[in-house]
């Protein structure tokens, strides 16, 4: 009797969703998966923490215009001030307004969406270059750095552009090693959107060009076909952006040629000392053995990577504009080389049984590491309540309400989003303006030597709160002293100026908003439209009317002749008042008629004196003229002429050589020995 | 290129045979060094076209002491100080007196001065020939102003003014000097021909931070009987409890001899002092008030 041999045992077959789901599993990147997840955790969580900031919420608003939230056409036009950027960005995130509706947190969940999906495509540009380790260790490197997380936590370009740079050169590097020109024509759309996300994103296209143009092996398709598919698809991707260059081609032009001109007071280490800041010094170091590695070495993707940080670099710190947030798009590429450089590290150790741990030490240790940085991206110590201070703006105050807030240039525009106020700056800046309605204010040209313009200081305060425009005016402090018992609430002029102007129009506290059981933002109802009152007299036969403007609103006042009250009565909604009293009996030359209000605030003039034909107790009715005052002013003289003063035949023509410095705001005061005065602010020059 | 190095497979056509002619090629170094030539010009040209350049470094007249004592910290209680960059904590310069000024606003006495040709190269550009000198209020009972067309010494701190492009000044000047005046002998004398000046003040003790409150200064004049004092200057500063001014203000009194000032209490939490310099015809009067500003 013989005996079959046999095989091993058949496998049992699994059940075929079971069959389904390991396949899956085999597929999937599990590492690298995990990396997605922590990097979209670190940068989605507790998003609604915080408000948006100014430059946020300009972005958030440009989308909201575009997703048809009408409400906020009239505070967001659809052209960048800074640096006349497209809107991919608002483009985007428009399209998630109209199918979730518009709101601040959908802003940066878009920002923080497209931040996590840089991720994969690091891992895919430093795994074709490295080797799959070094790929994972550049994908941890970008998911833990503070200021990438940063970043992808604010409604910001700045994430969205790093992600299209990452992807353009992403699709240079496919295209040299595999050949296939479909990776040309990706590469050209994604370089175009990535210029679209923001400007200075010519960069990353101007990197891959070079990169692809030295590879031989891809110079044979260069032919007039591929490369005008290439172009095409450029087109394409750029279709959006043509459309918004034609419609707005002027402002367009005029905010690059601004934006061009803006520069920022910092050191020339800025960006190191903020890298330094956000990420700590292990992972800079990380940074820098990776860029050693890489000069040491040379590879092709050395180079490219050298390259790309190289230009960012050059870029950034020539470029007389700086700021926070700029310097995002070198990050991908540090991370690449610092996992490069990790990977290599995790080979080093030769004995066999640690090979398989040492990546898992490595990461565990260079995640530790970044902690402390990572949880600084979560500090909400600057903050400083705008947010809610808006909303109690919305809740408490009319709808034509204005208010002026202590700003860089965009801080006013969270009260245009969050409470739909007609909302000013007050700070200097050297940046355009977008008034309530649309109107674009440039920055006046700074004068003598300033760095910055003052009108937002010194010129358009003193208008639109004495033309009732303005009557809020909001302080705020950004830094996170806490308690502050060391730094003083005003540090620098435009604090001070604000503060002398809540001083100046008797701001009425009216809201504090706290953060970290300190108070952070005030809130100040104005009183008064100006800075001091005036009053008019009118003889009315046996009584007198006086009438008065500029005093606090709603305010009880006292009239008083010669020291003695005579009336009484009340200032209106706008800070106006009249008042009837009978003519005093025996009138002085010098004694003053003073209206005072609840304030101390007053204003007086010398009572008219009575003509002889008064003698029989008749008064005769006589307005007294209110003097009526011209300048001109040249180089070597200033005439002023003025009529209606109270002389032999009411006129005046006296001339001064000109004051040094004429000053915008300072009053030229013209008075008689009666009293009647007149005053003008602006010298006007003879043309 | 290391083994664990494993770039993705590159893809070569197949045929490709051609044998290209043996070419010149730079050595790494060469090619190193050429590199870093072109790139230091580009960055030189760069930062030459770029960079700003530096104006040259402000000097200041040298202290001719005559008696008059030097200041350690010359901008204690200067308004605002942080707009001022002191070049030197003492410095003396002399000429003659174009315009004399009293500012409302900040309380200090301006004198615009014409230097003493030994002393133009001092002057910037923004000066436009003339200097500034102020005198500020705790220091006007010690300061003799000259009137206009006067020759005078003056002592003080040289400093720069950035809300003024950067122009000198003298500011503030402890000492003026007329000339034919002795340095012992140059401080006024107070008229006191209408009475004696006194100052009361009215404000309250502790303030919310970010709170208004208001400062209601009565001066009066006691010859025979006791009379309002109008037209005193009035100077406030409020200091923290380490001495530092952090806000300053000033008044003049009205024909009620009252002056009201309204603060906005915007300060770190703590104790605070407001000094009140009031002065008129040479008399003057200093009244210190408590302040607290408290944490909400």
């Amino acid at each position: 009797m013989g005996t079959t041999a046999t095989g091993s045992e058949p496998r049992q077959a699994l059940p075929p969703r079971r069959e389904l789901l390991l396949r899956l599993v085999g597929r999937v990147n599990l590492p690298l998966l995990g990396i997605v997840i922590l990097a979209a955790v670190l940068r989605l969580v507790q998003l609604q923490r915080i408000g948006l900031r100014g430059d946020e919420a300009v972005y958030v608003g440009q989308a909201g215009v575009l997703a048809g939230a009408h409400e906020l056409d009239r505070y967001f036009i659809l052209i960048s001030r800074g640096n006349s950027n497209f809107l991919l960005y608002q483009e985007i995130l428009s399209v998630v307004f109209r199918i979730f509706g518009v709101g601040d947190v959908s802003g940066r969940v878009v920002s923080a969406v497209f931040s996590t999906l840089t991720v994969p495509v690091i891992y895919w540009i430093a795994l074709t270059f490295y080797g799959r380790r070094s790929a994972l260790f550049a994908a941890l490197m970008f998911a833990i750095s503070g200021y990438s997380i940063s970043l992808g936590r604010l409604a910001l370009l700045d994430s969205t552009l790093a992600f299209f740079g990452t992807l353009t050169i992403l699709c240079a590097v496919r295209f040299v090693h595999t050949e296939r020109p479909w990776w040309l024509y990706a590469m050209a759309a994604a370089g175009t959107l990535t210029i679209q996300a923001k400007v200075t994103g010519g960069l990353a296209l101007a990197v891959a060009i070079v990169y692809v143009a030295f590879a031989r092996n891809v110079r044979k398709l260069a032919t007039p076909r591929h490369l005008s598919l290439a172009a095409l698809a450029a087109v394409v991707a750029c279709v959006p952006a043509i459309i918004q260059i034609v419609q707005h081609w002027d402002t367009f032009r005029g905010f690059l040629g601004s934006s061009l001109r803006r520069n920022s007071a910092v050191p020339w280490y800025y960006y190191e000392r903020l890298l330094l800041s956000y990420e700590g010094a292990i992972v800079v170091a990380l940074w820098v053995l990776g860029i050693a590695f890489a000069v040491r070495r040379r590879t092709r993707g050395d180079k490219l990577l050298l390259l790309w940080i190289f230009a960012m670099a050059c870029f950034y710190s020539l470029y007389s504009l700086k700021a926070f947030n700029y310097i995002v798009p070198v990050i991908p590429a540090v991370s690449i080389l610092a996992g490069r450089a990790l990977g290599s590290a995790s080979y080093a150790l030769r004995r066999p049984q640690l090979l398989r741990w040492t990546p898992a030490v490595l990461a565990v240790a260079v995640i530790v590491a970044a902690v402390p940085n990572i949880t600084k991206s979560f500090d909400d110590r600057p903050y400083p309540g705008l947010r809610e201070a808006a909303k109690w703006i919305a809740a408490e105050s009319p709808r034509d309400a204005g208010v002026m807030v202590l700003s860089h240039g965009s801080a006013q525009y969270v009260f245009a989003y969050y409470a739909h106020r007609d909302s000013y700056p007050f700070g200097r800046f050297n940046l355009a303006t977008i008034l309530p309605g649309g109107e674009i204010v440039p920055a006046s040209a700074p004068t003598g030597g300033a760095h910055t313009p003052r009108d937002w200081v010194t010129d358009w305060p003193n208008r639109l709160i004495a033309d009732g425009t303005v009557s809020y005016l909001v302080y705020y402090t950004p830094w996170g002293d806490d308690p502050p018992t060391e730094d003083q609430v005003i540090r620098t002029a435009s604090q001070r100026r604000l503060q002398m102007y809540v001083e100046r129009y008797h701001g009425q506290l009216v809201h504090v908003e706290y953060r970290h059981h300190e108070a952070r933002t005030w809130i100040y109802r104005l009183t008064t439209h100006r800075p001091r009152p005036v009053i008019d007299l009118k003889v009315n036969g046996p009584t007198v009317s006086v009438t008065g403007s500029g005093f606090m609103v709603n305010s009880p006042l006292t009239v008083t002749y010669n020291g003695k009250v005579v009336a009484r009565g009340r200032s209106d909604q706008d800070g106006s008042a009249s008042v009837t009293l009978a003519t005093p009996q025996r009138t002085r030359p010098r004694s003053l008629l003073v209206m005072t209000d609840s304030a101390g605030r007053y204003a007086s003039l010398v009572f008219p004196k009575p003509t002889m034909s008064d003698r029989t107790g008749n008064y005769a009715e006589r307005t007294p003229p209110k003097p009526v005052l011209r300048t001109t002013a040249t180089a070597g003289q200033v005439s002023v002429c003025g009529d209606g003063f109270t002389d032999a035949k009411g006129t005046i023509s006296p001339a001064f050589p000109p004051p040094a410095p004429d000053h915008p705001t300072w009053p030229l005061v013209v008075q008689d020995t009666a009293g009647s005065c007149s005053t003008v602010t602006r010298l006007e020059a003879r043309p | 290129m290391r083994q664990h190095e494993a770039p993705t497979i590159l893809r070569r056509p197949a045929g490709d045979l051609k044998v290209e002619a043996p070419v010149h090629r730079l050595s790494r170094r060469r090619l190193a060094v050429a590199a870093a030539v072109v790139f230091a010009t580009v960055v030189a040209v760069l930062v030459a076209l770029l960079v700003p350049q530096r104006t040259g470094t402000p000097t200041a007249p040298s202290w001719s002491g005559e008696g008059v004592p030097c200041r350690s910290e010359p901008l204690t209680h200067v308004h605002n100080p942080t707009r001022l960059t002191v070049v030197a904590n003492c410095a003396t310069v002399s000429g003659v007196v174009r315009k004399v000024q009293y500012r409302p606003n900040d309380g200090n006495v301006h004198l615009t001065v014409a230097v003493d040709e030994k002393f133009q190269r001092y002057l910037r550009s923004a000066n436009q020939g003339l200097l500034n000198v102020e005198v500020i209020p705790p220091d006007a009972r010690y300061v003799i102003i000259p009137s206009v067309g006067k020759h005078a010494t003056f002592f003080g701190a040289w400093v720069l003014d950035r809300n003024e492009r950067r122009a000198a000044e003298l500011h503030p000047a402890w000492r003026i000097v007329p000339d034919g005046i002795p340095v012992a002998q140059a401080t006024p004398t107070p008229t006191t021909g209408s009475g004696k000046l006194s100052v009361a003040v009215d404000m309250p003790t502790a303030v919310a931070i970010g709170e208004q409150f208001r400062v209601v200064v009565r001066a009066q004049r006691s010859a025979a009987a006791k009379t309002a004092a109008s037209e005193v200057r009035v100077f406030a500063e409020i200091t923290n409890a380490a001495g530092k001014g952090v806000r300053w203000k000033a008044a003049t009194t009205n024909t009620l001899g009252t002056a009201s000032m309204d603060f906005i209490a915007l300060h770190a939490p703590g104790t605070f002092v407001v000094h009140f310099y009031a002065s008129k015809d040479g008399q003057s009067v200093v009244v210190a008030k408590p302040l607290t500003v408290t944490r909400r």
